[in-house]
């Protein structure tokens, strides 16, 4: 990978094809889920642009918790220093909504959003989610890092979703032990904290895609993300629904093919 | 909005068979089908993209009689 220091902050990343650029935000504990999503076919005429958020792996290590919006002032940052702004931008969970925070920050940098499953957990059934999610704090603070990230992973992907990881991301895990502090200390409470309401969807008026794993409520057993992916759909002025199949939380990472395809799809219609 | 992902085929047939229009209508959990006032089934397009591929329509009409097209890569789906 490439680093990129840009006013004092370092950013590992690596880009793949030619064309109009889009960049890619992941989510919590694996820096890498943009790989197999890179790789598809269906984007080689694509300028894919992938990078590991400060915390995460090669990335510089921040001083302090880093809020959403600095989070998505980074990959502004990025995207200009690679002068690839405006830019597709797609995030994945907390990833999107730094996507999201980046289009009301900088709406000229975005030319179209797309959120894969975005952490907006504020829904009826997102309370449930975080209390369960937060069985993995107390592990974390007792110094059990795989287990913590492994827990988190669970309750948020489905119990099965360390197949797919190991096929397509291997070593994924031990970086995500070796991260954890990245989340624990700063993304998890930056996103519990994080405040996003109607009034601000409505000022986002690029073309968004709200994709939604077919598989994602049966693994989790809640409806967390069909409540979200219905949110995006009222809230946002120019949002269109995608349903990837075979999949979960861990989309790209699942069904990379298919995520690939409707994606090429949704960005030459934007 | 014109649907982007996701087309469903469906036969004359099944279309103007009103049981099995009431049928689809009520199976599609994402109400891609509707039921016209004179009881034949039709397509809600503005929902098409909702699919979530569950081919409950697919399994509820006779062979060949609905089909569910994936078309950002061909795939088809039906019995």
């Amino acid at each position: 990978m490439e680093q990129a220091n840009i006013d004092g902050i370092s950013l590992e990343y690596e880009t793949r094809g030619s064309g109009d650029p889009v960049v890619f935000i992941h989510g919590a504990h694996m820096g890498d889920t943009y790989r197999p999503l890179m790789a598809e076919p269906a984007l080689k005429d694509y300028r894919f642009i992938g990078y590991h958020r400060r915390g995460y792996a090669g990335s510089g290590r921040p001083d302090g918790p880093l809020s959403v919006s600095e989070h998505a002032a980074d990959c502004l940052a990025l995207l200009r220093n690679l002068d690839a702004a405006p830019g597709h931008v797609v995030g994945h969970s907390s990833g999107a909504v730094i996507g999201i925070q980046l289009a009301l920050d900088a709406p000229d940098a975005v030319r179209s959003l797309t959120l894969l499953e975005p952490a907006l957990l504020d829904v009826p059934s997102g309370g449930a989610l975080i209390e369960a999610l937060g069985a993995s704090v107390p592990m974390y603070e007792s110094g059990d890092r795989a287990g913590a990230v492994d827990s988190f992973l669970r309750e948020v992907c489905g119990k099965d979703y360390r197949r797919s990881v190991e096929t397509r991301l291997p070593g994924a895990m031990e970086q995500a032990a070796a991260d954890a502090d990245a989340f624990f200390t700063g993304e998890f409470p930056a996103i519990a904290e994080w405040l996003f309401a109607k009034e601000d969807a409505a000022r986002i008026t690029q073309p968004v895609l709200s994709v939604l794993g077919a598989n994602t409520d049966a693994a989790i057993g809640l409806p967390t993300y069909s409540e979200i992916h219905e949110r995006v759909l009222e809230w946002f002025p120019n949002a269109k629904p995608f349903v990837l199949p075979g999949a979960a939380h861990l989309l790209q990472v699942e069904n990379p093919h298919d995520m690939a395809e409707g994606l090429a799809t949704f960005l030459a219609n934007n | 909005m014109p649907a982007m992902f996701i087309r469903v085929d469906m036969t004359r047939e099944v279309a103007g068979d009103r049981e099995l229009a009431n049928k689809l209508a009520e199976v599609c959990p994402v109400n891609i089908f509707a039921q016209a006032p004179d009881g034949s089934a039709t397509i809600v397009e503005e929902n098409l993209d909702e699919c979530v591929l569950c081919e409950l329509c697919v399994q509820a009409a006779p062979p060949g009689g609905v089909r569910v097209v994936k078309l950002y890569d061909g795939t088809v789906l039906e019995r």
